[in-house]
């Protein structure tokens, strides 16, 4: 801060306790001499440490401490690290607030989406469990086979990167697959996960593959997901049904997914 | 959060070691130094300078001995203050990993297989001249008792009261000895791969085991029963459970030999933090350029140190919003 004498700064009518001091130094810059006022608040921190603690403060320095036997090679530095953060797991900040995200999405899925009572009556642990359970198919459809494990047991052959997924694991060919029971689901918000899909479209058909696309250096989602349903019918119901669904503050959009 | 860098060792930094008021941190590194800083404000205070790698290292509670075990087939007994050596104790193998017991007079050293020798666990006594006097002491020691076994042991620790000592072996077992007897009381073989090191909770009814197989679990250290499982994506070769929080910290990271033979990245070392109850993972902090192989809690659990290959020891003192995190209907132990 540089000020003339006979100005008065708007920061010298801040009051004067004992905590601040007032340093006055002469410099000359350009042939010209300024006078640099500044004031510095000083603050007391005790901090209690046990008696053993302060007595080892006060030890020799011993070993290469000394400076002694430094030679080339050796260099003892302590330098402050840059800033670095805790990088919390998005959807983990606080336990609390998973569940309580659980149970609102819960509530808005009740209201906005099942109202009829007989598809109600379809939904098992819509009251009270949230979370896992999937949709379990009536007896008559017992012929429908179970659904296909989507975490493949890794192999240890090799795999091309260009043949990785993001998991790392081997993708299945997208050619094989067969397209006409999978939908296409967009305009996803990056906080949504594939467990969260899979609750939400679970509670609609027999869920055989969820894929949500993510970026494979950030692992953070495109916003754009493909479910795969055991039959077709499963999967234009899902669209009827949960094509518009506001989901956090976004509009979904889902269709057939083209092939 | 700001860090810590201490740097002075040339090599992989392989212990680290935080007295128990926490005030100085211990640190053991491959180059044959041991360093001794002060946690406060990162100064060096001393070193210990051995003739070969050292592995492992502990200090006793009232902070005036020193023990290390080195790749020299020895372990070293040290006066922390001045830095003298007071007692060696020769073996016919290299030592691997080394603890004082509970109070201080007991130690055990693992020492590794040969030819000739099985790998084994030998309790040693300190004998009370040894605290007393800062005289180099000429004497040679005999073991106690000594635990022979037919599995490499990689790390040893004393359980709850020094009535056992619980080791980590190569086949992913983990084992349990009578300490008085030798006699062997119990096993666990949940890893499939090599368990690198065990820690326990501050409390020591709680065992977290750091195995190859990426993961790394917890255990209720009398029974060994398996309680919880947490999933890395790269091997495990240290984890520890906080004192402070319902918080466990893994890490590791494939080593630079093995990542043209294995299928992920070699590109992130970081510590990782998981609930010790749900398992979930709560965060990372990242910094190291190469495996992570040892970390260690502040006795408070207010902060925690890591040391890597790259020879760097990170300090770190956690963030209030680390601190006051919900973690559970426990909230915050101790």
């Amino acid at each position: 801060m540089t000020t003339d004498e006979t100005q008065k700064s708007w920061a010298d009518e801040v009051e004067d306790n004992d905590n601040l001091k007032t340093v006055v130094e002469y410099k000359v810059k350009d042939g010209k001499k300024y006078k640099i006022t500044k004031k510095v608040r000083t603050v007391e921190k005790t901090t209690k440490v046990p008696k053993g603690v302060e007595e080892r403060r006060k030890w020799k320095k011993f070993g290469l401490a000394t400076g002694e036997k430094l030679n080339g090679d050796v260099q003892i530095t302590c330098e402050r690290g840059e800033d670095i953060f805790f990088e919390k797991t998005k959807g983990t900040i606080s336990l609390v607030n998973v569940q309580n995200e659980e149970n609102l999405r819960l509530e808005r899925f009740k209201t906005q989406l099942f109202t009829a009572a007989s598809v109600l009556a379809e939904i098992p642990g819509i009251k009270g469990e949230t979370s896992g359970k999937a949709y379990r198919p009536p007896a008559n459809r017992s012929e429908v086979s179970s659904p296909a494990p989507t975490d493949e047991p890794k192999k240890s052959t090799y795999v091309p990167p260009s043949a990785r997924n993001a998991a790392g694991t081997t993708s299945t060919n997208m050619h094989d697959r067969d397209q006409s029971h999978t939908v296409r689901v967009s305009n996803l918000s990056d906080m949504i996960t594939e467990q969260d899909l899979r609750n939400v479209f679970g509670k609609v058909g027999l869920l055989e593959r969820v894929f949500l696309v993510t970026d494979r250096e950030t692992r953070i989602s495109k916003g754009f997901a493909f479910i795969t349903y055991s039959t077709r019918a499963e999967a234009e119901k899902a669209i009827e049904k949960l094509n518009h669904l506001k989901w956090d503050h976004l509009i979904l959009s889902v269709e057939w997914a083209k092939n | 959060m700001k860090p810590f860098l201490l740097h002075a060792h040339t090599k992989p930094i392989s212990w680290i070691k935080f007295n128990r008021e926490g005030d100085l941190i211990f640190v053991a590194s491959k180059d044959a130094l041991v360093t001794v800083w002060h946690t406060h404000n990162g100064e060096l205070l001393g070193s210990y300078q051995h003739s070969g790698a050292v592995t492992c290292l502990d200090v006793d509670d009232s902070t005036t001995r020193l023990i290390t075990a080195c790749a020299d087939q020895n372990a070293y007994l040290w006066d922390i203050q001045t830095g003298k050596l007071i007692c060696q104790y020769s073996q016919s193998t290299p030592v691997r990993s080394i603890q004082f017991a509970e109070g201080g007079n007991l130690f055990l050293c693992v020492t590794d297989a040969s030819y000739k020798n099985t790998p084994s666990i030998q309790i040693y006594s300190i004998p009370k001249e040894l605290y007393e006097s800062n005289k180099p002491c000429e004497k040679k020691q005999i073991a106690r008792l000594k635990i022979e076994q037919d599995v490499k042991i990689t790390h040893a620790v004393w359980g709850p009261l020094n009535e056992t000592i619980i080791c980590g072996c190569v086949d992913g077992s983990i084992r349990q000895y009578d300490s008085t007897s030798g006699q062997c009381l119990g096993k666990s073989e949940d890893h499939h791969k090599d368990i690198i090191k065990i820690a326990l909770s501050k409390d020591k009814m709680l065992l977290i085991s750091a195995s190859l197989d990426n993961t790394a679990k917890l255990y209720e250290t009398k029974t060994l029963e398996l309680l919880k499982t947490y999933k890395s994506n790269e091997p495990v070769n240290t984890a520890a459970i906080s004192p402070y929080k319902n918080h466990i910290v893994l890490a590791g990271g494939i080593a630079a030999q093995d990542v043209t033979l294995s299928l992920g990245k070699s590109t992130y070392f970081n510590s990782k933090f998981f609930h010790k109850v749900f398992e979930n993972k709560l965060g990372e902090v990242r910094g190291h350029f190469g495996p992570i192989h040892i970390l260690a809690f502040t006795p408070d659990g207010h902060g925690f140190a890591s040391g890597g290959e790259d020879g760097y020891v990170r300090l770190h003192y956690f963030d209030k919003d680390v601190l006051e995190m919900n973690d559970g209907p426990d909230g915050p132990m101790d």
